[in-house]
């Protein structure tokens, strides 16, 4: 596999974007949902999660503007180890994310359990600073950064595409960084 | 060249206070520079009035930007009085790809 995908280049650290502002969290009362096509609905405290077995990897971050950040130690919650212990129905397609500043978007379902998929709690073995997502951000390796949603809160199951806040500018449905999946075709 | 607009509502942009969005389907053509594209946007510019039932009296050029080395990002305003509909063309290699304007409350 080449070093960076393609229409990428290596920058120095992240550039930081709060396209709806930085949310505030009040970690006790902040929670994860996972809802939707589901048997179980559930609800994780940060405690919880932390409590949980930890993923760790080092993986670079991909931004559809252009740039990647190199070497990034991620650590986590397997997202997929999260859904199935939600049970989803037959028929989920898509994870619908929400985030606690308004913000989401939708990842196909097969990528959402993808080996790599994590809740991410720390970076570089430190819990996520405010503008990364504190307390928990999804991070999926090989979709561009819009799809790993910072300050998630919810992941509902569904079968149904819609929009997120990006898809609905026109950004791609998956958006898988090694076959350049920057915007959809209208 | 023909140009399709469908409207379509979307929640997941209210908080920026925009309830729909127009995506305009048109078979691909060739926008070489900006001045391929501002005349594009002229001729888009009669079909939006025609379809929202505005005059737009005025478009501005905002800027444009690259999205990884292939695609370029051009945004524009289109203004019906003191408001105004934002305007997103993508281009790859220089190809029309992608417009979509939204429309705010």
């Amino acid at each position: 596999m080449p070093e960076l995908p393609p229409g990428q280049r290596k920058i120095p650290d992240f550039i930081v974007y709060r396209i709806l502002g930085q949310p505030e969290i009040d970690i006790n009362q902040w929670r994860l949902e996972i809802t939707g096509k589901v048997e179980n609905r559930l609800s994780f405290t940060y405690k919880e999660l932390l409590n949980m077995r930890q993923v760790e990897y080092v993986s670079d971050f991909h931004c559809v503007t252009g740039w990647s950040v190199e070497k990034v130690r991620w650590s986590g919650v397997s997202t997929r180890e999260l859904i199935e212990l939600s049970k989803p129905l037959k028929g989920v397609k898509w994870g619908y994310i929400y985030s606690a500043d308004g913000y989401t978007t939708i990842v196909p379902y097969e990528d959402l359990i993808s080996e790599q998929s994590i809740i991410a709690l720390k970076m570089n073995d430190q819990p996520l600073e405010p503008e990364h997502g504190y307390p928990a951000r999804l991070f999926i390796p090989h979709l561009y950064g819009w799809k790993s949603a910072k300050w998630i809160v919810k992941i509902e199951l569904t079968d149904t595409y819609k929009d997120g806040y990006w898809e609905a500018l026109g950004y791609h449905q998956r958006g898988n960084v090694w076959k350049d999946e920057r915007f959809k075709k209208i | 060249m023909n140009l399709e607009l469908r409207i379509k509502e979307v929640d997941s942009l209210r908080k920026k206070g925009i309830q729909r969005v127009i995506e305009v389907k048109t078979s691909d053509f060739t926008l070489s520079n900006l001045r391929d594209v501002k005349e594009y946007v002229h001729k888009l510019s009669e079909e939006v009035s025609k379809k929202l039932g505005r005059k737009i009296d005025r478009i501005e050029f905002i800027g444009n930007e690259d999205i990884g080395t292939r695609y370029i990002l051009y945004r524009f305003r289109l203004y019906t009085g003191d408001r105004y509909i934002a305007c997103r063309i993508v281009t790859y290699f220089n190809r029309h790809i992608q417009t979509i304007l939204t429309v705010g409350d």
